[in-house]
């Protein structure tokens, strides 16, 4: 049969993020949509909850256009509460609800959030006054069918949802997308990856990911079902084997870090898992070795994907392999090329594009591209701009330097600025370093990676005497996302300077990862 | 270690060492993965301390939802545990 076009998927019918429930809902009612634990929902259950949803954000007047935050540990009911607020036409805002109460109330706040979706614990974490609606205690009480009635539909051109990133500094920025980015996102994963109404997508992302797009957003469009795991199946690489086994799951969408898990601990071998037909990964990078090692306990033809793409364009690369094409011996899995949505150019530090083969910042136009950052112009104006000279549209640098090897396919390189990723989480180690230079009696702070990149380490310069180890992580854990916590800290009498007397925090980083690997 | 001592030991253990909300004391019945107490990490931790201080071996497909949800649940997996271990080595000492 011949694929659909990404025209011919979003037909005229499809004109805002809820129309995609809507349709499901209309073409395919008694299939399964969305599995969670312990309930299931059809295609016309899950309209009805997303109905029931909506109406009770009206009624505690929530008005189209204002700002709704979901904030709950992840269940199958996360999704009802996303697909809830868009179809009041509301604008979904995730926050994390491992984060702690003073950080999200400043996210609240800042992207001007009236309401909250929780569950019985983050309803206790909110800030005074903020309007909330326990999800799961709604949603058990939905009717069966959505009751017949209009909905204010939203344009393309409107915001459908903003998602922040690097949560870590304690100032974290929110990157705001349309219904026509997350749409167009949507239709490019269903063409790219040939979802279809028989796949069965593990929902394996948190919903302030924004790796949680294709569950929420393709899923829907392809009519295929999300097979929820929980925020705490997620801790489990056992028990996610085994649901994906129950489940008769086909497809992962997930973070390295993760897969590294069910690779070493997931008891593959005890589980059947040969409904599973692709592996997209994405986030950071996976080296061909450890790939390998998890692909070796999975169905021989099984088709990987690394997935490329900072959250302001969605994805912007397409590279589908499959184990027999994999390079064991190669430093890296190659980001692959642009796929139809989106444009790429790689610059120099003058911003001229480079001769082919040389390293150089990515720039991407793209379809699913974001607006811009939530009431930061000038961060917009300064990483994503018009650029007639790369070609039409605005262009957004990415930060991060690759280069086209000899296999005409473009390859990861790193960073351009002090940013890491700590376990699929984006860290930007200035900011934590700012925050972490501020606890009591502290002079100087350096963080950098560990050797597996799976924590951060801090070398600190103590002001006094009086400096506690407890009281600075204690500091920390109230102030930084988890996964910027350093999970060692280093006191050290005095760090190397620059020709210049500034910190050479490069030459400090690398000690760290020598104090490490030494211990 | 009876399975109260047991309890102890773990909170003990989660609270001093793995628990990232330093203000929450877990107790026996405190549901520590939704609350996010402990993360994955925070489950590898637990279970190298089940295997060096308790002496039980636990296989990947042990390491589920069902037994780490709480330190009860665990207390109950690891005392089904070292019972079964014990059982399988009562042959080769021998009933007399």
């Amino acid at each position: 049969m011949r694929r659909p076009s990404v025209r011919e998927l979003l037909t005229s019918d499809v004109t805002d993020l809820p129309a995609l429930i809507e349709r499901a809902a209309a073409g395919r009612p008694s299939a399964e949509a969305v599995v969670g634990s312990t309930r299931r929902w059809t295609w016309a259950e899950a309209h009805a909850a997303v109905v029931h949803i909506a109406d009770e954000l009206h009624r505690i007047g929530v008005r189209p256009g204002q700002h709704v935050a979901v904030h709950r540990t992840k269940t199958a009911e996360s999704l009802l509460a996303v697909w809830g607020v868009l179809c009041a036409g509301a604008v979904v805002v995730p926050v994390d609800a491992q984060l702690t109460p003073d950080i999200t109330a400043g996210m609240f706040e800042r992207a001007d959030v009236v309401a909250a979706l929780v569950d019985r614990r983050t309803a206790g974490r909110l800030p005074a006054g903020l309007a909330s609606i326990d999800v799961s205690a709604l949603v058990s009480a939905a009717p069966a069918v959505a009751p017949i009635g209009q909905r204010t539909a939203r344009s393309l051109a409107d915001t459908a949802y903003l998602i922040f990133t690097s949560g870590s500094t304690g100032v974290p920025k929110a990157i705001v997308h349309t219904h026509a980015s997350a749409l167009a996102y949507a239709a490019l994963v269903v063409d790219t990856y040939s979802l279809a109404p028989t796949d069965r997508v593990a929902g394996m992302s948190p919903i302030h990911f924004d790796m949680s797009t294709l569950e929420l957003y393709a899923a829907p469009l392809a009519g295929a079902t999300v097979v929820v795991m929980d925020e705490a199946v997620m801790k489990f690489p056992a028990s996610f084997s085994h649901r994906c086994a129950a489940e008769r799951v086909s497809v992962w969408y997930t973070v390295p870090y993760f897969l590294q898990q069910v690779a070493s601990r997931g008891a593959l071998d005890q589980h059947d898992l040969s409904t599973l037909r692709w592996l997209l990964y994405g986030g950071e990078a996976y080296s061909p070795a450890a790939l390998d090692a998890l692909l070796e306990q999975l169905p021989a033809d099984v088709r990987i994907s690394n997935v490329y793409g900072p959250a302001e364009v969605n994805q912007c690369t397409v590279w589908n392999f499959t184990r027999d094409q994999l390079d064991v011996t190669a430093s890296d899995v190659p980001l692959g090329e642009a796929w139809t949505g989106a444009r790429l150019a790689v610059v120099d530090d003058n911003g001229l594009p480079v001769a082919d083969g040389e390293a150089g910042e990515l720039h991407v136009a793209a379809t699913t591209a974001m607006t811009g950052y939530w009431r930061q112009p000038e961060l917009t104006a300064r990483t994503y701009q018009e650029r007639g000279d790369l070609g039409p549209g605005r262009w957004y640098s990415t930060g991060d330097l690759v280069h086209r090897g000899p296999d005409g396919l473009l390859h990861y390189l790193g960073r351009r600025d002090h940013q890491v990723k700590i376990r699929g989480t984006r860290i930007e180690l200035d900011g934590v370093e700012a925050v972490l230079g501020n606890a009591p009696h502290v002079l100087h702070v350096v963080v950098g990676p560990t050797p597996a990149a799976d924590g951060l380490i801090a070398a600190v310069v103590v002001a006094d005497e009086a400096f506690d180890e407890y009281e600075f992580m204690s500091y920390a854990i109230s102030r930084l996302h988890p996964s910027a916590v350093p999970t060692r800290v280093v006191r050290q009498s005095d760090l190397p300077r620059t020709g210049s007397g500034k910190i050479d925090r490069r030459r400090v980083r690398a000690a760290l990862v020598q104090e490490a690997t030494a211990t | 270690m009876n399975i109260n001592d047991l309890r102890g030991a773990l909170c003990a253990f989660i609270n001093d060492s793995v628990s990232l909300d330093p203000g929450t004391t877990v107790a026996p019945g405190t549901d520590l993965l939704l609350t996010g107490l402990v993360d994955s990490m925070g489950v590898v931790q637990i279970v190298s301390w089940m295997e060096s201080e308790l002496d039980i071996s636990v296989e990947p497909n042990d390491v589920v939802l069902e037994h780490f949800q709480t330190v009860d649940a665990m207390a109950d997996f690891v005392d089904r545990r070292r019972a079964s271990q014990v059982g399988r080595r009562e042959p080769v000492g021998g009933q007399g």
